[in-house]
């Protein structure tokens, strides 16, 4: 293999395609990314539960396959101060050459690097990168990071009539983002494990192309975007069927500046205590919208804010975290907040975004 | 024959010694024989990019090691299975600390009418035991509130009635979405009213329970010596049933042999039709067996799930239980159990079948007929204490096969004729005598109880 490239063309997809590298594998090609030099270059690594591929235009002089530590050689990519930069395979290692500097790096055989296939067949969802990006962004942290129950640290996303929907719960709250206008008559629905669902939002960050093609095969997800192409395994287990929880009135409701709120909290937060309880009092006769926290530690607050309330008096406590996490998510300058009683859901959703809408159990206390 | 993972290990076995130890790690690691039949062989993997890996490169290392051990099998297939590998159950500790949050279980029973969507008609395992209560089920989601009402549903704990109730409910609001169900247990139902009447609005009570379409209510026996709530169900039920609204009750016993009710109360429950779920028979537990370990995806030996058929007695929440445990000993141990671990396993859930004493029998049929229990070994041949005295002896030789000989002695020193012949008697006599036929079934509840 002999070619020729740009330092910046090269080091951001062994970036990408490091992050997707086994770590702890038995097999070290695993932890290899390998460079397929052809028609142009190919990077790719895989942990066996999901594979990145991304394509590089460069001048090949000659063709050839090599793998290698995916760790050196983005360190190495990273000291070189030169633009330009050689590759070359010499006796199964690989020779890095830019102006004044030369690095060999060990390989490892790459005939052991699995296959990435996927079919390209059938029909996918086309899609923008932001839109997509902001559909796994807005749900994700509402995910249980750990795998137990599979369905809950996975993102639904379901795809109907010219509409995507992505959600997410740890069942301590919800999450859910709709996207409408497609352009598709997919119906179908899938889970992506949480790891691998951020993994393709971390691609997403990191590419140019602006259009997002994305299809299911066999029991795989997979996302192409420009020259790039990112396969995940999908989790079979039924998503819970969140709709009926989802209050269908409101008891009390409060609107809000989402700034207003998002200072509340984080006065709160200082005082909410390992427990991060935080006491939301709403007394729409009265006119008022407080939050208050106390710890026996360190001390106790209280704030108001200006809103919009109807409804009954309501003292409800929430874990702080859960009540902020939400707010980046929400397209709107002002957010409804809808009570349904105690011990029952608080519903959040933007004022004039209509495609959010985030739910959260109170505290037991 | 192997068993799948049996077959599969010893291939591992074979395997291992065909290919590079980094490499064995990396592709064999969570694959699994999910099915076998006919000579193809299915191996599970966890995806695809391991499927391909074997089909291109191990394809004829594992067809081979596969048919050393069964000569039968000529193709083998790979399937993804998409539950998550093993390893990476590991909780985490963070969990713990989120529990002070109120937990959203609405997500797994809908408040609004109490269903458990677990419960359904296809998951309810059918077997003669149960045929009646199922079949009158059936035939009420055909044409509710018109054929039986109410349907009266009783049995042991354990022996599926909430499960088939709650299986009701849960068909129709799936499929009319506009008829209103509720689930409540007796208990609910007594403490509802309880603070509605405190609460000064026992009528909105009262109109909230009339707008169901179809109401089931599970233990009824909880709310005996109630006479309160008692009454309030007897006006609810006159209110449902008087517009064609379907109503389900279960409970431990035949509603006529309810303590603590009113005959108003009972007569009402047994106007529709009664369906009991007696203990299951070997062959329903064998397939209730079976069904249970098949949602776990698990499989044990047929000789195993024969045992446990038919050492667990008692009721089908501790088979249950007792699967349960295997499942979770097997994992932990990572192999297949044998005989003797289960064995040792649910020593302590294997019953003895239960003995009743001779004594106790001629004390509660004595108690029932209201005689002395004296005057039973007497020699007295009133005909109030003959009787029941055969009736004894007919129930000793008929439900605890006691012979002839002990019967007598033991009945104050009879001749063993003599009891032959009172069983005959009334052997005879049940045949033209449908009342006494009841009163045995009260009987057998009784000494059974």
């Amino acid at each position: 293999m002999k070619i020729e490239t740009t330092k910046e063309n090269l080091l951001r997809p062994v970036l990408i395609a490091e992050r997707v590298t086994g770590k702890k594998e038995s097999l070290p090609v695993l932890s290899c990314v390998v460079l397929e030099a052809d028609d142009g270059l190919l990077v790719r690594a895989t942990n066996l539960e999901a594979g990145i591929e991304i394509g590089i235009a460069c001048d090949v002089a000659q063709k050839g396959t090599v793998a290698v530590p995916a760790s050196i050689l983005s360190q190495t990519l990273r000291s070189i101060s030169a633009d330009k930069i050689k590759l070359t395979s010499e006796d199964g290692n690989l020779l890095i050459e830019s102006k004044g500097t030369k690095t060999l790096i060990k390989s490892v055989p790459h005939e052991e690097f699995p296959r990435l296939t996927a079919s390209s067949d059938g029909n996918g969802i086309k899609i923008a990168r932001e839109r997509i990006l902001r559909a796994i962004q807005a749900v994700s942290y509402a995910a249980s990071p750990s795998m137990i129950r599979p369905d809950l640290g996975s993102i639904f996303l379901s795809a109907k009539n010219d509409t995507l929907i992505s959600v997410a719960t740890d069942s301590f709250r919800l999450a859910e983002k709709t996207l409408t206008g497609t352009g598709s008559k997919i119906q179908g629905e899938l889970l992506v494990p949480l790891k691998h669902a951020l993994e393709l939002a971390h691609i997403l960050e990191h590419v140019d192309d602006e259009m997002v093609d994305l299809r299911i095969d066999d029991s795989q997800l997979i996302a192409r975007v420009g020259a790039a192409r990112f396969i995940s395994r999908v989790v079979d287990a039924q998503f819970p069927n969140y709709k009926e929880i989802i209050p269908k009135s409101a008891t009390t409701e409060a609107i809000v500046l989402k700034s207003d709120l998002a200072e509340m909290l984080r006065k709160a937060r200082v005082f909410s205590g390992n427990d991060m309880h935080v006491g939301l009092h709403v007394y729409p006769k009265k006119k008022v919208c407080t939050a208050t926290a106390r710890s026996n530690d360190v001390g106790e607050m209280s704030d108001s804010i200006d809103a919009a309330l109807s409804g009954e008096d309501i003292d409800i406590n929430f874990h702080i975290g859960y009540l902020a996490d939400c707010l980046s998510s929400i397209e709107s300058d002002s957010v409804v907040l809808s009570f349904s009683g105690a011990g029952k859901p608080l519903v959040i959703r933007g004022v004039a975004d209509k495609s959010f809408m985030y739910l959260v159990m109170p505290l037991n206390r | 024959m192997m068993t799948n993972r049996e077959l599969w290990q010893n291939a591992l076995v074979q395997i291992e010694l065909g290919t590079s130890q980094a490499s064995f790690r990396t592709w064999f690691k969570n694959t699994d024989v999910s099915n076998r039949d006919q000579g193809t062989v299915q191996v599970a993997v966890p995806s695809k990019i391991v499927k391909e890996w074997l089909l291109e490169k191990h394809h004829k290392l594992i067809l081979k090691a596969l048919r050393s051990l069964d000569p039968s099998i000529r193709t083998v297939e790979y399937v993804v299975h998409r539950t998550q590998p093993r390893d990476e159950r590991r909780p985490r500790v963070r969990e713990n600390q989120e529990n002070a949050s109120l937990d959203l279980q609405a997500l797994y029973i809908d408040k609004r009418d109490n269903l458990n969507p677990r419960y359904t008609f296809e998951t309810f395992v059918v077997g003669p035991f149960n045929e009646l209560a199922h079949a009158a089920a059936k035939a009420i989601i055909e044409r509710p509130g018109l054929v039986y009402n109410p349907l009266f549903i009783y049995g042991q704990t354990g022996h599926g009635k909430t499960h088939l109730i709650q299986a009701i409910g849960n068909y129709f609001k799936k499929s009319h979405a506009n008829k209103k169900v509720l689930y409540v247990t007796s208990e609910r139902f007594a403490i509802d009213y309880i603070n509605a009447v405190r609460g000064g609005h026992a009528n909105t009570f009262k109109d909230q329970y009339r707008q169901y379409d179809v109401l089931i209510m599970d233990d009824v026996q909880f709310i005996a010596n109630t006479e309160k709530t008692q009454e309030e169900l007897f006006h609810l039920f006159n209110a449902l049933r008087d517009n064609n609204k379907q109503i389900i009750f279960s409970s431990d016993k035949h509603p006529m042999l309810l303590p603590g009710f009113e005959d108003r109360l009972k007569g009402r429950f047994s106007a529709g039709m009664i369906a009991e779920i007696p203990e299951p028979d070997v062959e329903s537990r064998l397939a209730i067996i079976r069904a249970k370990l098949e949602s776990h995806g698990f499989s044990i030996p047929d000789d195993i799930t024969l045992y446990i058929a038919e050492n667990v007695r008692g009721n089908i929440r501790e088979l249950e239980g007792v699967l349960n445990m295997i499942v979770c000993k097997s994992q932990l141990k990572g192999k297949t159990i044998s005989l003797a671990d289960v064995r040792a396993l649910i020593k302590h859930n294997v019953k003895p079948n239960k003995g009743v004493s001779i004594d106790e029998v001629v004390r509660r049929i004595a108690q029932y007929y209201e005689v002395p229990e004296k005057s039973i070994y007497e020699k007295t041949r009133k005909k109030e204490v003959v009787k029941p005295r055969q009736i004894i002896m007919y129930v000793l030789r008929e439900e605890f096969s006691v012979s002839y000989p002990s019967i007598g002695e033991k009945l104050g020193g009879r001749d063993h004729t003599t009891v032959i012949h009172s069983c005959e008697k009334i052997k005879e006599e049940i045949k033209g005598n449908n009342s006494l036929e009841q009163e045995l079934d009260h009987i057998r509840a009784l000494i059974h109880a």
